[in-house]
């Protein structure tokens, strides 16, 4: 009885399991990153932050002036940040002998739940995550919608905004990031 | 194979309720799955909009993993959610007003969304303190942004309506039109 209790289980939990996936790869399929980016009209100063990553180590923004900062707000639950969230390891590596930061700010979910989805990625994202729990940081700079990533200059100030998935590492956006480092 | 059902299932939906809007809609073509997702598709000159009814099984799901009260869950899924999809394909920014679009039920009678504001204001009163998922109010996209979200309507599951749209471009307002927007069944 248990035998035939425990194989129907099996067979549902992998029913199920599948069903996750077929209905997941149907929100994530057909996601189109873009590769724009455009200046905003005038430079504004990034307001300064404090944040733990998932390692528990503080990161505060304006330790980083002097150096390009890219900073990504988004979620595990957001399908188009999934969908950009190796291009922006794969940026960090293009980018690693240069004075650029990635910062990704998770918005309110739990760190286990954050790298069980991370160390799942090829490639897996090196830099550090950051945990906006109450979403306060988010509010602070005025993100209206997931994913939204901005790109601050040596001098702290935002220069470029992006609502929406992008391959971060397109050589557009590449290019973009080197001549902020080279100001 | 789950695919292929959707695919199947949403070709029929297409046919259906593809209308004509404003001469500008454009029915997604049958065979691309990607955009068979989206059965109200606009393009105008750089300002895209695309509409697809959410079903009220799929929010309740939403907002449970959001770790949402179940009262406030029940509220979500009593609404009509359309995922609503904006995407600035031009060289020039926009911007659009939430608060100026309306839906107009069969009745002829014009009604406000509910927009994300009017979410945030209750989430908050409740103690919760997520944010997302809800269409911004008032936001300008740069070129190449984009953003998939939900809007909100007080109508019951199966409903039917015209959503009447407005953005603006350069200092221009422009005004746009869905006809035949239907609500997911329960």
């Amino acid at each position: 009885m248990l035998k035939t209790s425990g194989k129907q289980l099996f067979q549902c939990t992998l029913v199920l399991f599948l069903f996750g996936i077929s209905i997941n790869n149907s929100y994530t399929q057909g996601i189109e990153l873009s590769h724009k980016v455009s200046p905003l009209k005038a430079p504004i100063p990034a307001k300064n932050f404090s944040l733990s990553d998932t390692d528990e180590n503080m990161h505060q923004l304006s330790d980083l002036n002097g150096k390009v900062v890219v900073v990504n707000f988004w979620a595990v639950w957001c399908p188009p940040c999934r969908e950009e969230m190796p291009s922006l390891e794969r940026l960090r590596r293009k980018l690693a002998d240069k004075p650029v930061t990635i910062l990704a700010i998770n918005q309110g979910e739990d760190a286990e739940q954050i790298l069980s989805y991370l160390w799942g990625l090829d490639p897996v994202p090196e830099f550090p995550i950051l945990l906006d729990r109450d979403m306060k940081v988010s509010s602070n700079w005025g993100v209206t919608g997931l994913p939204t990533t901005y790109i601050i200059d040596k001098k702290g100030n935002i220069v470029y905004r992006m609502i929406g998935g992008r391959e971060f590492d397109h050589p557009e956006i590449v290019e973009v990031i080197d001549k902020l480092i080279s100001e | 194979m789950l695919n292929k059902n959707l695919k199947s299932l949403f070709i029929p939906v297409l046919c259906i309720f593809a209308a004509p809007v404003n001469g500008q809609t454009e029915a997604p073509p049958p065979d691309d799955p990607t955009t068979a997702a989206w059965p109200f598709s606009a393009k105008h000159d750089g300002f895209n909009i695309s509409l697809s009814p959410i079903p009220p099984d799929r929010i309740r799901a939403f907002f449970t993993g959001r770790d949402f009260p179940p009262e406030m869950i029940k509220k979500l899924a009593s609404y009509c959610i359309i995922g609503t999809r904006i995407e600035n394909t031009g060289t020039q920014e926009f911007s659009y007003d939430l608060s100026k679009w309306r839906y107009e039920t069969p009745d002829g009678k014009q009604h406000k969304l509910k927009i994300k504001s009017d979410w945030i204001k209750e989430w908050r009163e409740q103690g919760i303190k997520f944010a997302f998922s809800q269409l911004a109010g008032n936001p300008t996209f740069l070129s190449g942004d984009w953003i998939s979200s939900m809007t909100t309507y007080k109508l019951p599951p199966g409903s039917s309506f015209d959503l009447h749209y407005q953005w603006n471009i350069g200092g221009k307002d422009n005004k746009g039109i869905f006809k035949g927007v239907t609500c997911a069944e329960d």
